[in-house]
């Protein structure tokens, strides 16, 4: 349909030659009945062509291409390399935290002296006496071998040097020596549920000294020996500090 | 579109463009600056696009950027500086009557003139590209040639 917005399209394709036959009967219909729209004469020349007038190159075209950066060249290798620059570095990680385990435990192992040390010095301070002292520091899971040691001095003890009381034991010896028995028993016994206590045994000369932790009282440790007494005393910071009984250095006095 | 394809596109449009829009607006800056805005705009929709129509795509954005730019310029420009009326030029030769009276037509008809004439795309190429039906690029032409020739019949009858 031609109309008076569209009919110079037809125009156009009449003076290009693409009208067909049918269209250019209609447009001169059309024409007809408008003749104020007719193209004047000379109006159109097809030879009449726009050109650029500036022909100038482009500057840019080489900034507009796409060429992969060094970044994407680059990305496999430098993976690769901060891969492993991560693996040496975890690598020295574990080394260092490795090395520094062995000082770590040897550092504890010099703390278990210096309390056997110390657990050792108030007592050959409270004697008073030149007498050797051997110390040992055991696990509750041995204390029933060192139970067992502390019987066996106690029977060497008394066939090499301990004298034979010229008197007989008094009642309250007596009991006592019933009493050391029955907790040592009872100790034997509750092996299992001590485990995770220190004891620690004392043996001045042929003296057999046994401290043991007071399980109901932190600061209190109860004391035995192959003599015949035992006491309990007051620790401090893991030192056992006591003042032996006067029963035990005239035993002591008497060896 | 790939990566080739685009840069193929660059290699091949680039110039067309360039010269398609310097011709309108007359400024080479800002003629490289719409060519690049638009090559960016394909390069960030290149996925999208296929490799046949990123000619058509590329051309349409740099006509409407350059409308836009050609816009601007006109909000911010001063009357004094307003070209003078096509009735005071004397033009020396047809060639550059008709680059003289091409500054003068409206966009759309420039565009569609300068693409036709210069590029040699179809009538449904151009419609594509500046938003047009083909019957409408037509009558568009169609006044630009008239447009054109009156001027240039003008000049003859002056001379």
């Amino acid at each position: 349909m031609i109309t008076t917005e569209n009919y110079e399209a037809y125009l156009l394709m009449r003076e290009e030659g693409e009208l067909s036959a049918e269209k250019a009967k209609e447009l001169k219909e059309f024409l007809s009945k408008n003749p104020d729209l007719a193209p004047q004469k000379n109006e159109y020349d097809p030879k009449i062509k726009a050109i650029y007038s500036i022909d100038e190159p482009f500057a840019l075209t080489k900034e507009l291409l796409h060429t992969p950066s060094a970044k994407f060249y680059l990305w496999k290798p430098l993976s690769f390399a901060a891969s492993l620059a991560l693996v040496i570095a975890i690598s020295i990680l574990i080394f260092k935290n490795s090395n520094n385990k062995t000082p770590q435990f040897a550092k504890k192992s010099q703390k278990q002296t210096n309390l056997s040390t110390k657990v050792a010095e108030p007592i050959a301070k409270a004697n008073t006496t030149n007498l050797k002292t051997n110390i040992f520091y055991a696990n509750s899971s041995n204390q029933k071998r060192i139970a067992q040691k502390t019987t066996y001095k106690t029977t060497s003890q008394k066939q090499i040097t301990a004298p034979q009381p010229t008197q007989p034991l008094s009642p309250i010896a007596q009991t006592n020596i019933e009493q050391s028995k029955t907790k040592q028993d009872r100790m034997q016994t509750d092996q299992p549920k001590e485990q995770s206590q220190k004891s620690i045994s004392i043996r001045v000369n042929t003296l057999v000294v046994y401290a043991q932790p007071n399980t109901e009282k932190q600061d209190t440790v109860h004391i035995y020996t192959n003599s015949l007494c035992t006491f309990s005393s007051k620790r401090q910071r893991n030192k056992i500090r006591f003042i032996v009984p006067e029963s035990i250095t005239n035993l002591i006095a008497k060896l | 579109m790939t990566e080739e394809n685009y840069n193929q596109c660059v290699r091949d449009l680039s110039q067309k463009v360039y010269l398609f829009i310097l011709n309108q607006i007359k400024d080479s800056q800002a003629a490289q600056d719409i060519v690049q805005d638009s090559f960016l705009l394909l390069w960030e929709k290149r996925k999208e696009i296929d490799k046949g129509k990123a000619q058509g795509f590329v051309f349409k954005v740099a006509y409407h950027k350059m409308i836009d730019s050609i816009r601007y310029n006109k909000r911010f420009t001063l009357p004094s500086q307003t070209k003078e009326p096509q009735t005071q030029i004397m033009y020396s030769d047809a060639k550059d009557v008709i680059t003289k009276v091409l500054d003068t037509l409206p966009e759309a008809q420039r565009a569609i003139i300068l693409l036709r004439d210069n590029e040699g795309y179809s009538y449904k190429e151009i419609a594509q590209m500046l938003n047009l039906s083909p019957e409408k690029v037509q009558v568009y032409l169609y006044r630009a040639r008239v447009a054109i020739k009156k001027v240039i019949i003008r000049q003859e009858n002056i001379i």
